[in-house]
């Protein structure tokens, strides 16, 4: 039996995750007060690690004068097919613009500017308005490197290449976590005050997918194992443009909306811009959900291109202003040999992002006390499927949220009583995988589990499938629970896979759970067996782990807000 | 599905087992696939324990940074097919102390990084106005293409001068205080200057080998920044009329 | 050229600037024989008729070239010229010219210095 050491920290805050909502958090807290002690656990490497930082398009804020918070709500809510939580979504839009200005003048973030100086926003898919903010085509590395930077200074401290294993948590309360470094392959016990998830979704759980590769939803794992309630969780969305390159790690990547917002056309395999029988109006512009459900019932109807997929093509656009305007993804494109500017390219949807996750409220607290999320792991703010330049929006106002809701929670708080007997418990667990002689091999399962998911669970669901998929699931978890890993703790990737391969089929169990239970169609969760939405169905859906399974609950969505009816035109 | 070319390769990757000699390992890969596949088709399927690291695997985060037939590049970058050779060699980023296998330390690059004082030093933190920025402004016009750095310390392996010194603060860091300098919004102009100024650590260490310009991911003019700098340091008042 | 031909350069200007350095020590040192009149700085030139000694004059010009055209080039880039553009053409024409210079005193030198053509 191994006996990894375990170091014993303290913290007043232990923020998971260090992506938008992550660094956002501890900056606030730390603006609030100097004398907290934050501690920031990141999975990779501090500020180029997790999905804000690969994001492209932009952030959607609301800074014309000609905008509106109402416009830019009601394109929310209408983007969400009216599953969202209005009071969180009325506080992504009320927020975002504030936050722009955060970004620059607190962070030094510069987005770009017109000619006259003023800040430039452009189109962006199913918004009423261009309020998309952006740097080039690379907006993710400028907020990161902005606030890794800042985050520097501050001297915060930050645990690189660790992640959460599990969450303290104990009647209803949460008292930190352990944490695994990769690395070094030891483990550090966290007390903590109070508790961020901010380490994003589990995406990854798909064929084809977009985030960074380290991403598995360690967050929502940890926080369903701990008995946090999760909304949604059939909401997961499939971006339309994922590049195909054959059996590369590149496959997945994202060409973004923003081509789209430019008038790039989609093409099947046979050559037709099989948008028109789908969506007359909107074309290539309509929102991911549709696109990708399109593109996709194009390739299972055997009209895709040679590589499974289907085309996109900027060739009819002038080509200076493609290069000029998506420098990033010509040269990446470049890079595998592909011509963006010129030719069409083969893409395919891709699995992206999570609009389900914990429940929260507006100062993103959980059902747990003392655990808050922010980010992708909260879920809510974008109901059934997420408006383009809306997600890193929501990282940065409620991972701003977090930050001044935890300095305020943790004020005469006293630090929580964590029983070493928990610690060696849940440290025992996650060892286990490399004492065993035998076991499954981590790398096969999580393959498994990716082609489970797309072939079951994914662009198009129906019950049937479903079920077979949350059977194969229950014996997929029992398999992860059992692989074996050789070599020892230090640095070593097959454990970090069973790692994440556990938590993914976690996430997984969720989604399949929650989209079985939605007999509907509505925004990215789209089921042959019951191809439209239905009014009964303005519901969410709650799932809770109990010592008795998993609880249901389906309550209607509350419309505090309902939005402003669309202006005539 | 239409076949894709395969072609076999013999990837030799630097090992901390065995002290930096390399293991050899055949590998088939896909034509348009690249050194960071070779990298996991070996992890996955014949060596489990090869550490390297990767994040986003497709350019963006800068993580995946390693030595490729010598040259410093992003294995996610490079297509292998381009290389040109049968052999493909893979070692950790020079001038950085290994962890394990292609895995460096990037605490030197940071701790130089710190330095020059990275994080925006603002005049007004409470403005509420976005500042104005037009195209022919002078930060427009001299920032550009240097805001792209991602932090991959290829620039920092490269450079013949870090080969030897500890001290100096490298391209990265250097270009990165030049921004600074260069915002209309930052304050901390004197403490900047001190660090480039500063005698066994400062721009003046560049001796013009021009590595970093040549293998830096995004085309980052690194070298043109430095002798800027240079001669900004010669008149003073430059960076004054923001 | 590859991604280190700079550090190449710079070497290689580290080394030549220090054989400058030597010559032009032995040069002051020759050049003092004029102190002891003509027929003892004559006597001084004579040994560097010797063809091995022209040999070294030939080396010497390579040196030269060298150095200066390298020198000439860092300016450049110190005064931002080269930097995109024309960092192949740099390396290219400064090499280029630079072999043309030196086989424009070379030739002649050896075959007038060492063959005695």
């Amino acid at each position: 039996m191994q006996n990894l050491p375990v170091d014993h920290l303290d913290a007043d805050i232990l923020i998971l995750g260090a992506g938008g909502a992550g660094l956002l958090a501890a900056m606030h807290a730390h603006e609030i007060s100097r004398k907290l002690r934050i501690v920031i656990a990141v999975k990779g490497l501090l500020g180029q690690s997790g999905c804000t930082r690969m994001v492209q398009g932009g952030y959607n804020a609301v800074l014309h004068p000609d905008d509106s918070l109402e416009k830019h709500y009601r394109d929310t809510i209408v983007g969400g097919a009216y599953l969202n939580h209005q009071e969180l979504a009325w506080k992504l839009v009320e927020e975002a613009p504030r936050r722009i200005i955060e970004l620059e003048n607190k962070a030094g973030c510069l987005f770009d500017r017109n000619a006259d100086g003023t800040i430039h926003q452009k189109a962006f898919a199913g918004q009423s308005f261009d309020r998309t903010v952006h740097k080039g085509d690379l907006t993710g590395i400028e907020i990161m490197s902005n606030l890794r930077d800042y985050i520097l200074e501050a001297d915060i401290r930050v645990l690189q290449e660790t992640s959460g294993l599990d969450l303290f948590a104990s009647n209803g309360a949460v008292g930190g976590a352990l944490l695994l470094d990769h690395r070094k392959g030891s483990l550090v016990a966290v007390r903590a005050r109070a508790t961020l998830l901010a380490t994003g979704g589990g995406a990854t759980m798909y064929r084809i997918s977009s985030p960074s590769l380290e991403k598995s939803g360690d967050g929502m794992a940890m926080a369903y194992r701990a008995g946090a309630t999760f909304v949604d969780m059939e909401m997961l969305q499939f971006h339309p443009t994922g590049l195909l390159v054959g059996k590369s790690m590149a496959t997945g990547g994202l060409l973004e909306e923003g081509l789209r917002g430019v008038g790039a056309r989609l093409f099947n395999g046979r050559g037709e811009r099989y948008m028109e029988r789908y969506d007359a109006v909107n074309m290539e512009r309509a929102t991911r959900d549709v696109i990708s459900r399109s593109s996709y019932l194009e390739i299972m109807a055997g009209r895709g291109t040679p590589s499974g997929g289907v085309y996109v093509d900027l060739s009819h656009l002038d080509h200076d202003v493609v290069r000029n305007s998506f420098p990033g993804m010509v040269e990446r494109c470049r890079d595998y040999g592909f011509d963006l500017v010129h030719e069409r390219v083969e893409v395919s949807p891709s699995a992206h992002y999570q609009m389900g996750g914990v429940a929260i409220d507006v100062d993103c607290r959980t059902n747990l006390t003392c655990l808050f999320a922010a980010g992708e792991d909260a879920g809510g703010v974008h109901g059934a499927n997420r408006l383009g330049g809306n997600g890193v929006a929501d990282s940065i106002v409620f991972g701003g949220r977090a930050g001044d809701s935890m300095a305020d929670f943790v004020i005469g708080r006293d630090l929580p009583a964590v029983p070493q007997a928990q610690i060696m418990q849940l440290a025992e667990r996650w060892q286990t995988a490399l004492t065993k002689d035998k076991g499954g091999n981590p790398f096969t399962l999580r393959a498994k589990l990716e082609d489970l998911m797309w072939e079951k669970a994914g662009v198009v669901r129906n019950g049937k499938d479903l079920s077979a998929a949350a059977a194969e699931l229950h014996q997929l978890r029992e398999e992860a629970a059992a692989v074996r890993v050789r070599g020892g703790p230090e640095s070593n990737p097959e454990w970090s896979e069973s790692i994440n391969l556990t938590n993914l089929c976690h996430v997984a169990t969720l989604l399949v759970e929650s989209a079985r239970i939605r007999t509907e169609s509505r925004g990215a969760h789209y089921r042959q067996d019951f191809p439209s939405s239905s009014d009964a169905w303005l519901k969410n859906i709650f799932l809770t782990l109990t010592d008795h399974g998993v609880r249901v609950e389906k309550k209607p969505v509350k419309f505090t807000r309902p939005p402003a009816r669309q202006d005539p035109k | 599905m239409a076949a894709i070319e395969e072609n076999q390769y013999r990837v030799r990757v630097a090992r901390s087992a065995s002290s930096g000699i390399a293991t050899e390992f055949a590998v088939v890969l896909e034509e348009r696939m690249t050194v960071l596949d070779a990298l996991f088709s070996i992890q996955r399927n014949q060596d489990a324990s090869l550490s390297f690291r990767c994040a986003c695997r497709v350019g963006m985060c800068g993580t995946c940074a390693v030595n490729i037939n010598g040259v410093p590049r992003l294995a996610c970058r490079t297509r292998v097919k381009t290389l040109g050779t049968q052999v493909v060699s893979v070692q950790p980023l020079p001038n950085l102390p290994v962890i394990k296998d292609l895995v460096v330390s990037l605490e030197p690059f940071f701790a130089q990084w710190k330095k020059i004082k990275p994080a925006l030093r603002p005049k007004d933190p409470a403005s509420k106005e976005l500042v104005r920025v037009p195209h022919d402004s002078n930060y427009a016009r001299n920032s550009a293409g240097k805001r792209d750095c991602i932090t991959c310390g290829a620039c920092y392996g490269a450079c013949g001068v870090k080969e030897s010194s500890e001290e100096y603060l490298g391209p990265a860091a250097i270009n990165r205080a030049y921004l600074r300098l260069l915002d209309p919004r930052d304050s901390a102009m004197k403490e900047r200057w001190q660090a480039l100024n500063e005698e066994r650590g400062g721009i003046w260490r560049c001796h013009t080998q021009m590595n970093c310009t040549s293998v830096c991911p995004k085309g980052i003019t690194l070298t043109d920044t430095i002798t800027r700098l240079k001669r900004a340091a010669l008149s003073p008042g430059q960076f004054e009329n923001r | 050229m590859n991604v280190y031909t700079g550090k190449l350069a710079q070497i290689l200007q580290r080394i030549t600037g220090v054989l400058l350095l030597i010559y032009l020590l032995l040069h002051v040192h020759t050049i003092r024989e004029l102190r002891e009149g003509p027929a003892a700085f004559n006597a001084a030139l004579a040994t560097f008729r010797n063809p091995f000694f022209k040999l070294l004059e030939i080396a010497l010009l390579g040196t030269v070239i060298l150095h200066a055209l390298n020198g000439v080039r860092i300016t450049l880039i110190d005064l931002g010229i080269g930097h995109t553009r024309h960092v192949k053409l740099f390396w290219y024409g400064a090499v280029g010219f630079g072999l043309l210079l030196f086989l424009a005193g070379a030739i002649p030198m050896f075959l007038q210095g060492v063959l005695k053509v």
